[in-house]
């Protein structure tokens, strides 16, 4: 039995502590997934908050011997942002191409300072608006497998699909994400 | 058959991750020698995957984590310390509640020793000052006074203690020379002095009227070492049976 399971096993028990471990553990990483796919903050903050409080009330029908706490609670995660989705969808579909564009513009630079700290955030700015440009089913796979950091086999449990299907989607949004990039003219020098 | 464009496509991630198998990856790499899109291709996607791999950490607001356990678990219980009353030590409420107690306490204590009704005036801090400098040395005084008085007491019963021990019984000649009629109660550094009249003695002073008896017997005059007058030496230790 790993950490995690231990930790549920505890909360289950009542010890608080054991539960403060798991958010600790876990929000930043949910917080980063939630913001890749969002792009948004408050949204990616809202999405963090509401995960856990569906883990806390769900927290017994967790089973350490189907998978890890991880892959679990990226799951929930996943349910929620397909749900954020959908929910959002007419919104974005109103919103302007200037609108976008000028969200990338006006996204501070991380590290302001010398021109190449400006230039790598300019870079950054530009790969996170061109992958919210992906489609939602290859963004999830390319921001688990790449910035998640998933192994294949979590993410097939994480997303429910074959293996294959989710190599064909990590390889097919790295390249529409290659390829977008390139559209932006800051690949292929 | 010959490697497509569209294969080469499908199978960019296994051949970055080494699990194409050796021929087909040979022949990816021959059709990528030939072919300048599916190599500009490939090497756009080894880009995009490093610069996804360099994006910086988004770090959550600090406040997210408190919050998320505050709206799941609930507010977290204060700790309790050992001596977290000590805190109160701080707050104004209770340094205002020390001094309401002093002030309180000082006119307390100032009508109930001098009898004065208590007033306003009392607690202007010149006053105060004055009341705390006169008490002061009241207190030394008492103390200096004291003092001296133990100095006195000790300092006949040092006087008196070694001639119980080591003066002669006085010889009749000595006695006759005294002036007749006259009952001497005894003699200190060559003076006497007259017998009191003898009240009822408490109880309490029976041991002091027989020291007294004792110290009736004793003539200091006999031992004196001759040629020098009673009074000299007062405030040494000369006296006989002693060495300087």
């Amino acid at each position: 039995m790993d950490l995690d399971a231990q930790l549920v096993d505890l909360c289950l028990r009542g010890e608080q502590s054991a539960w403060e471990q798991l958010v600790h553990g876990h929000s930043r990483r949910l917080y980063q997934l939630f913001y890749r796919f969002t792009g948004n903050r408050q949204e990616a903050e809202d999405l963090t908050q509401e995960v856990f409080l569906r883990v806390y009330k769900t927290l017994t029908s967790y089973r350490s011997s189907e998978g890890s706490f991880k892959t679990w609670v990226t799951s929930v995660g996943r349910n929620l942002l397909i749900d954020h989705y959908r929910r959002t969808r007419h919104d974005r579909q109103t919103s302007s191409l200037d609108d976008e564009l000028s969200g990338v513009a006006e996204r501070p630079s991380p590290r302001p300072g010398p021109d190449q700290a400006a230039r790598q955030a300019e870079l950054n700015a530009r790969v996170e608006r061109a992958l919210l440009d992906l489609r939602p089913e290859l963004r999830e796979a390319v921001i688990l497998r790449d910035l998640q950091e998933l192994e294949y086999r979590e993410i097939q449990q994480v997303l429910g699909i074959p293996e294959g299907t989710v190599k064909s989607r990590i390889n097919r949004g790295r390249i529409e994400l290659a390829r977008a990039l390139e559209r932006m003219g800051i690949q292929r020098e | 058959m010959a490697w497509t464009c569209a294969q080469t496509e499908d199978r960019l991630l296994d051949s970055f991750e080494g699990t194409l198998g050796s021929a087909l990856e040979a022949e990816m790499r021959s059709h990528l020698a030939a072919c300048a899109g599916c190599a500009a291709l490939a090497r756009s996607v080894r880009q995009t995957i490093a610069g996804l791999r360099q994006l910086d950490p988004i770090e959550p607001a600090p406040w997210l984590v408190p919050k998320i356990l505050e709206q799941t678990a609930g507010p977290k219980p204060a700790r309790r310390r050992r001596f977290a009353w000590f805190d109160l030590a701080w707050q104004p409420r209770f340094a205002l509640g020390i001094v309401a107690v002093l002030v309180t306490f000082t006119i307390l204590v100032r009508t109930a020793a001098t009898g004065a009704p208590a007033s306003l005036a009392a607690l202007s801090p010149v006053q105060a000052y004055r009341e705390i400098d006169r008490r002061a040395h009241l207190v030394y005084a008492h103390g200096v006074k004291f003092l001296s008085d133990l100095r006195v007491v000790y300092e006949i019963q040092s006087r008196f203690q070694p001639q119980t021990e080591s003066a002669p019984a006085p010889t009749p000649e000595k006695r006759s020379s005294e002036k007749p009629g006259r009952v001497l109660y005894g003699r200190l550094d060559g003076r006497a002095f007259p017998a009191p009249a003898r009240p009822a003695l408490p109880e309490t002073a029976k041991f002091s009227a027989a020291l007294a008896r004792q110290y009736a017997a004793i003539d200091l005059r006999s031992s004196w070492p001759p040629g020098r007058k009673p009074w000299h030496g007062v405030g040494r230790d000369d006296r006989p049976g002693r060495t300087a």
